[in-house]
């Protein structure tokens, strides 16, 4: 151990107990309050979302997604050999 | 456990039991650090709670590139290097300290004194160097970091890097010089 390390010692040291515990707790804290909105925005961002869509006229359910997101053996439709079609007058650009 | 184990069951379980230990095993090398480079028990102190936070909302995205400490080290030093930007409102602490460091010497005599001062001495030779000198400096003899390392962090190239290191050691011994004027290096 050179003296940059035994300074290094030596300066933890003075990182007491009561200092440790006092940056731990507020740590502590901070994290729970993050998990805190990260629990909301789980919760309630979805049903936002999907408030924002019907404001604007669209399908706000998000029906139409999961229904097209589903394999057959859920319920869903296959979408055949070729895939789903193109909606009509789309012309794919090369 | 190893570090990588600690930090893999952390992201799986987010178990406060990890968070505890490496809080255990690198706070008070952190704040050691931050009390290095801000010079201020309290600076320190809040430095050391931000500096685990931007740890932990990070943690997922080391890599495993390099070693947790040098990763952990990386964010400390950065963070006091920017904290310290702010507080002189100047650009690059390293820039335009490169006009004023001193001349290099000898480089195998430098860091033999360098590694011979007594702790004492070296506390206040680095409290009296430049915030950039005192960073490459303990980022070599404290943390052990290589030059490419070193290089990364501080995002300069590896020989300006060398250089830097060379100044530093330059400007530690004439600080040495000038506050033990008595006492012959």
């Amino acid at each position: 151990m050179n003296n940059f390390q035994e300074l290094e010692k030596e300066q933890a040291r003075h990182y007491d107990a009561a200092k440790r515990q006092h940056v731990q707790n507020n740590l502590t804290q901070t994290f729970g309050l993050f998990k805190f909105i990260g629990q909301i925005v789980d919760v309630y961002l979805p049903a936002l979302v999907g408030v924002l869509i019907s404001s604007v006229g669209g399908n706000g359910s998000g029906n139409t997604y999961l229904t097209s997101n589903r394999t057959p053996a859920e319920g869903g439709v296959h979408p055949g050999k070729e895939g789903p079609h193109l909606p009509e007058g789309d012309v794919p650009s090369r | 456990m190893k570090d990588l184990e600690v930090i893999h069951h952390y992201l799986d379980t987010q178990a406060s039991r990890c968070f505890s230990l490496l809080y255990e095993r690198y706070s008070g090398k952190i704040y050691s650090k931050c009390i290095s480079m801000l010079k201020e028990e309290a600076l320190a102190q809040d430095a050391t709670q931000e500096i685990f936070t931007k740890v932990f909302l990070n943690l997922s995205r080391f890599g495993e590139k390099s070693k947790f400490s040098t990763w952990v080290y990386s964010i400390t030093y950065n963070y006091c290097i920017d904290f310290l930007r702010r507080k002189k409102k100047q650009k690059d602490i390293f820039s335009d300290e490169m006009e004023k460091a001193a001349e290099p010497v000898d480089e195998g005599t430098s860091e033999k004194e360098l590694l011979e001062m007594e702790i004492s001495q070296l506390k206040m030779v680095l409290d009296n160097i430049p915030a950039g000198d005192r960073a490459v400096l303990l980022m070599k003899y404290q943390d052990g970091m290589s030059i490419r390392d070193i290089a990364d962090i501080l995002d300069k190239t590896e020989s300006a890097v060398k250089m830097k290191l060379k100044r530093a050691k330059a400007k530690a011994q004439e600080t040495k010089k000038e506050l033990f004027k008595e006492q012959p290096i």
